[in-house]
């Protein structure tokens, strides 16, 4: 693939100028001091996952390299000047999310970041999380731009990635907002289906590994997260709870999903803004074990688009599982 | 009869292979410029000699210098490397298929350097001795396992494929078992990248290179004589059970250092000096040409990993082994069509 030309055209004028800023951007900040957390009238100094990062505290051009941080910090309300290249999952983006990366610059693949692109971008902080970014690879962007990483304890530690990225790019405001408007949402959803939500028993699966599997969301998954703690959705219990790999799914041979999800009332599962779902999870649902399950025969299996990153994705997951299941099966 | 009267070569021979030499030079420092001076930034030469004696703005430089100088000696280096030990390996196993990558050892090296990764570390000492480690246990279990009818022929070429598949399900198993960020780590890294390698690597490996490669200058004579067979080779004064073992030492520790810095890169050890030996046309195995080689065709192939999908970058590993691909069907074609 090459660089669009609107990319090309913007690092043939960006060729050292950017670079210059960039290589002096990460060099001690002459305005900068540890009093307290504030470096100075433009920086601020915030603690991420690889120790303290001086950063713009009003930055203008923020890089987000993680697979969830653009999202994340579209959340913010922030624009991204640079992200991967998510040319093979775009299908499963909204119109909303494509809209916002279209400009972005991309910088590398999943787990293979272009340091010259991201440099050609001129970003003045870069953003992403400590799952996919280790400590040589936050060294080398470093020389780029400030950098600060985050995470969770857990991979679905979405509220306290979110928060501290809000942090890192002085949007703790607008996180907030998003996080008072999901909670007030949440809290009203619970209560007016307490009924549906307690009748039945659920459970959250997609894809697995590879072909012949299937997964489930664990609770210290995204999405899992979302349901189990924040909306008190009851998994089946055949379904493993947790696993000590921090992956935030399990994925479990096809042969064994009868004894994983029996009992199981309502099945969710993933699907893209057109309706259709990934071949992959189809194959599962297709599949001739799949179709003896109660949800199969009683046709509650239901496919949510949004996928859950952060307070405001969160609540449109709410949103659209309300309008999709809760409803319905409240009539 | 002597090592030295075996590789003398006419006249005509000498001139071709100087020219080849001066050649395979330019094409070294044109890909070197290359390399330098090609990328997302695209820096015009002038520029990038003046990063490289410390002048121009310091962007440049961090590039030039911190990012791509880094890369293009370890590409050059560690296919050198890489060749080097191929060329040991099918002198010993008198075979072209004898490559560490078929024989087991670059799995052995890498399970290794995956265990290290697993167990939380990812210090180059910790690499380096991981990957040598299991490298020399995977060329330890290989000639163990046919020690008691000779190491050399077609039997090793077997057992080392049985044990490449065996330790390509170990690490599998190992990748599957870590958590995910390890598993995903230990992924890309085991596609063999030369992508974020960093200036730490230079001295291991240069060091690694020299002593190498002085070591087998030192054994290249008795290595000549080898490849005549291993009772005239006896016959002429060489202790082949001596030189053997000497060979496969040097060959694992070259081949487990480049997995340590830059993940298992697949073919160049293999191809790389059967096309030195067409190339210059040698009898017996040309070490420096198999290392010059190795470097050219290493870093070529980053060449195309890193500007062929530009900004995605490929793993070198996938480049090489396409590439080692193409090589594999040519030469088997070949010996098909010589059969016929």
């Amino acid at each position: 693939m090459r660089p669009s030309p609107r990319l090309r055209a913007a690092l043939a004028a960006a060729v050292i100028a950017p670079l210059v800023l960039a290589a002096t951007a990460c060099a001690p900040d002459a305005d900068s001091t540890s009093d307290g957390g504030a470096a100075g009238a433009d920086t601020i100094i915030v603690d991420s996952v690889y120790g303290e990062v001086t950063v713009p505290a009003a930055p203008e051009r923020v890089a987000a390299i993680s697979y969830d941080t653009p999202w994340q910090v579209m959340s913010l309300d922030l624009p991204v000047v640079a992200a991967i290249d998510y040319t093979q999952w775009i299908d499963g983006y909204t119109e909303d999310q494509q809209a916002y990366i279209a400009d972005a610059a991309k910088v590398g693949s999943y787990g293979e970041v272009n340091f010259e692109a991201l440099a050609g971008a001129a970003p003045d902080v870069i953003v992403g999380d400590a799952y996919e970014v280790d400590e040589a690879t936050f060294t080398r962007l470093s020389e780029i731009a400030p950098t600060v990483i985050v995470g969770g304890d857990e991979r679905g530690d979405w509220q306290s990635i979110t928060e501290d990225l809000a942090t890192a790019l002085g949007a703790h405001d607008t996180w907030e907002e998003a996080k008072a408007s999901y909670e007030a949402r949440r809290d009203e959803v619970k209560e007016q289906y307490a009924d549906v939500i307690a009748a039945n028993t659920w459970a959250n699966f997609s894809l697995g590994n590879e072909a012949g599997q299937f997964s489930i969301q664990l609770p210290s998954g995204s999405t899992g997260n979302l349901i189990v703690n924040e909306m008190g959705l009851a998994y089946g219990d055949g379904i493993p709870l947790d696993t000590d790999d921090g992956a935030g799914y399990v994925s479990l041979p096809l042969e064994q999903i009868g004894t994983v999800l029996d009992g199981v009332t309502v099945g969710l599962t993933y699907e893209n803004p057109d309706g259709t779902k990934m071949p992959a999870i189809q194959d599962v649902i297709d599949s001739s074990l799949f179709q003896q399950l109660e949800i199969a025969k009683t046709e509650r299996v239901y496919g949510l688009v949004s996928n859950v990153t952060d307070y405001r994705t969160a609540e449109e997951w709410i949103d659209e599982l309300t309008a999709k299941v809760l409803e319905p099966l409240s009539q | 009869m002597s090592a030295a009267s075996l590789i003398a070569v006419p006249w005509k021979t000498r001139r071709r292979r100087r020219i080849i030499w001066i050649s395979s030079a330019f094409v070294l420092v044109a890909l070197a410029m290359a390399g330098l001076s090609l990328g997302d930034a695209a820096i015009p030469i002038p520029e990038v000699f003046a990063a490289l004696f410390g002048k121009g703005d310091s962007g440049t430089r961090l590039i030039v210098v911190g990012w791509r100088l880094p890369r293009v000696v370890l590409g050059a280096a560690i296919g050198a490397m890489l060749a080097l030990s191929g060329a040991l390996f099918q002198v010993i196993t008198r075979n072209p298929l004898g490559s560490p990558d078929i024989l087991g050892f670059s799995a052995g090296a890498y399970t290794g350097a995956l265990l290290v990764i697993v167990g939380g570390s990812v210090s180059t000492a910790a690499l380096t001795m991981g990957a040598v480690g299991g490298g020399i246990a995977s060329a330890a279990l290989v000639f163990a396992l046919v020690a008691w009818r000779g190491a050399g022929g077609t039997r090793l070429i077997i057992v080392g494929i049985a044990l490449t598949a065996m330790l390509g399900a170990v690490n599998t198993m190992i990748e599957l078992a870590a958590d995910d960020v390890v598993a995903h780590t230990a992924a890309i890294w085991g596609a063999g990248s030369l992508n974020g390698i960093d200036g730490r690597w230079i001295p291991v490996i240069l060091v690694t290179l020299l002593s190498g490669g002085l070591v087998i200058a030192a054994l290249a004579p008795g290595l000549t004589l080898y490849e005549l067979g291993e009772d005239r080779a006896m016959s002429l004064g060489v202790r082949p059970v001596r030189l053997r073992i000497s060979a496969m030492l040097i060959g694992v520790v070259l081949l487990a250092v480049t997995i340590a810095a830059a993940g298992p890169i697949a073919f160049v050890a293999l191809a790389a000096p059967q096309i030195a030996r067409r190339v210059w046309r040698s009898g017996p195995m040309p070490f420096a040409a198999s290392a010059m080689t190795g470097a050219l065709l290493l870093m070529f192939s980053d060449l195309l990993a890193a500007r062929l999908f530009a900004p995605t970058m490929l793993p070198t590993g996938l480049v090489t082994i396409a590439i080692g691909g193409l090589y594999l069907a040519w030469m088997l074609s070949g010996a098909n069509r010589r059969r016929r």
